[in-house]
Order: structure tokens, then sequence, then C-alpha cells
């Protein structure tokens, strides 16, 4: 009996993040192909700005 | 209890497959798919932006204001905005694909996809934290290039 139980809370630590990305795919899911779209330029243009910033020479 | 374990198991390797081969949403289209990668690879250049932001700032390049640390977060900048700006063309590329065009479509942001790859390949600061950072942001691009050839469809 302890044996199975640590077994599966051993299964369960193994698995938590792979249900945490899983979670995170499933939410994104509902997404339509224009939002997933404004995400990506979004995303690009927060990068362009930081990286724009930190190749300057500004401490 | 065998019995159970092994229906456990097979579910769990029947979702990691289909997961890790398909997409998790079975259902939605190649088009949808491909644009998912894109934004996939955009979001992991903007978790290594960060993380040089945050290596400078936490003194990890050295003492934050000292030229050698600017310059070391300067180099890792420089290299991820220009993977960013040929991913920045990948995702207008993806926000004009439609099924019609999917298999030349495909080819032009796998092409875009690579050279962002390749920018990121020839950082090197000789600081462990963001070479591991950037090795990420490689694998993840490389991922998404892998799964964008893997998507069936036209």
């Amino acid at each position: 009996m302890a044996a199975t139980l640590i077994g599966i809370l051993g299964a369960i630590d193994t698995l938590t993040p792979l249900a945490t990305q899983l979670i995170g795919e499933l939410r994104q899911t509902g997404e339509t192909d224009e939002q997933v779209i404004a995400r990506a330029r979004a995303l690009v243009a927060e990068t362009r700005q930081i990286t724009t910033e930190d190749m300057g020479d500004q401490p | 209890m065998i019995q159970r374990r092994r229906q456990i198991a097979t579910l769990l390797l029947v979702a990691m497959i289909a997961y890790s081969g398909y997409g998790f949403a079975c259902s939605e289209s190649d088009v949808s798919k491909v644009k998912k990668k894109v934004a996939d690879a955009a979001a992991i250049l903007n978790t290594s932006a960060k993380s040089n932001r945050s290596l400078y700032q936490s003194g990890v390049y050295g003492p934050v204001g000292s030229a050698a640390a600017i310059a070391k977060r300067q180099q890792v900048a420089t290299a991820i905005h220009q993977a960013n700006e040929w991913l920045s063309m990948a995702v207008e590329r993806a926000a004009s694909l439609t099924a019609g065009d999917l298999a030349g479509g495909k080819a032009d942001i796998v092409k875009l996809l690579q050279q962002a790859a390749q920018v990121l390949g020839t950082v090197n600061v000789g600081n462990e934290n963001i070479r591991l950072i950037i090795v990420s942001a490689v694998t993840a691009i490389n991922t998404a290039i892998t799964l964008t050839l893997a998507v069936k469809g036209a």
C-alpha cells in the first residue's frame, strides 16, 4: 500500500511541470488566428524595445 | 491495479505523442498551427531579451554600469535584436498565410526562423547563464521549425 502511494506521488511529482505546461497550452488554444498574430506582434514589439534600449551605452 | 496502471500509462503515452507531434489542439487547422509556432518562437525570444536585462541588472555580467558589463549586455541584445527582426518578418508572413499558400508560406517562414536561430548561435560573451538562455531560445526556434515542417496540408 505504501509503495503504491509512493509510486502515485512520484508520478504526480514528475508530471506536475508537464501538467502546468499543458494547462497553459489549453488556455491558448482558445485564441483565434488574429489573436495569435496580435500576441506575436506585441511580443516582437516589446522585444525590439528592450533590445534597442539595451544596445545603447546607458548603464 | 496493474491493469489500471497500464490504462493510465497508455493514456499518458497517447497524450504525449499527440502533444509532441501535432500540438495539443488536434482539431485546429494547419494554418493556425503554423501561426501558433511562430508566436511561440516570439515568446521565447522575448523571454531571452528580458533575461539579458535581468542578468545585467543583477550584476552577473560584472558590476552594473561598468564598461565590461555594458559591453556584454550590448552584445547579447544586438544578437537578440537581429534575430527578432527575422522573427518579425516570420510573424508578418504567418499573418498573411492562408490554406491556399501553405506549402510556400511554410517554406518562407522556416527560412526566416532559420535566420533567427543562426544569428543567436553567434552569441558568446563567456557567461554560462546567458549561454543557457540563448541555447534554450535556439532550441525553441528549431522546435518551431521542425513542427512547422511537420504540419501537413497543401
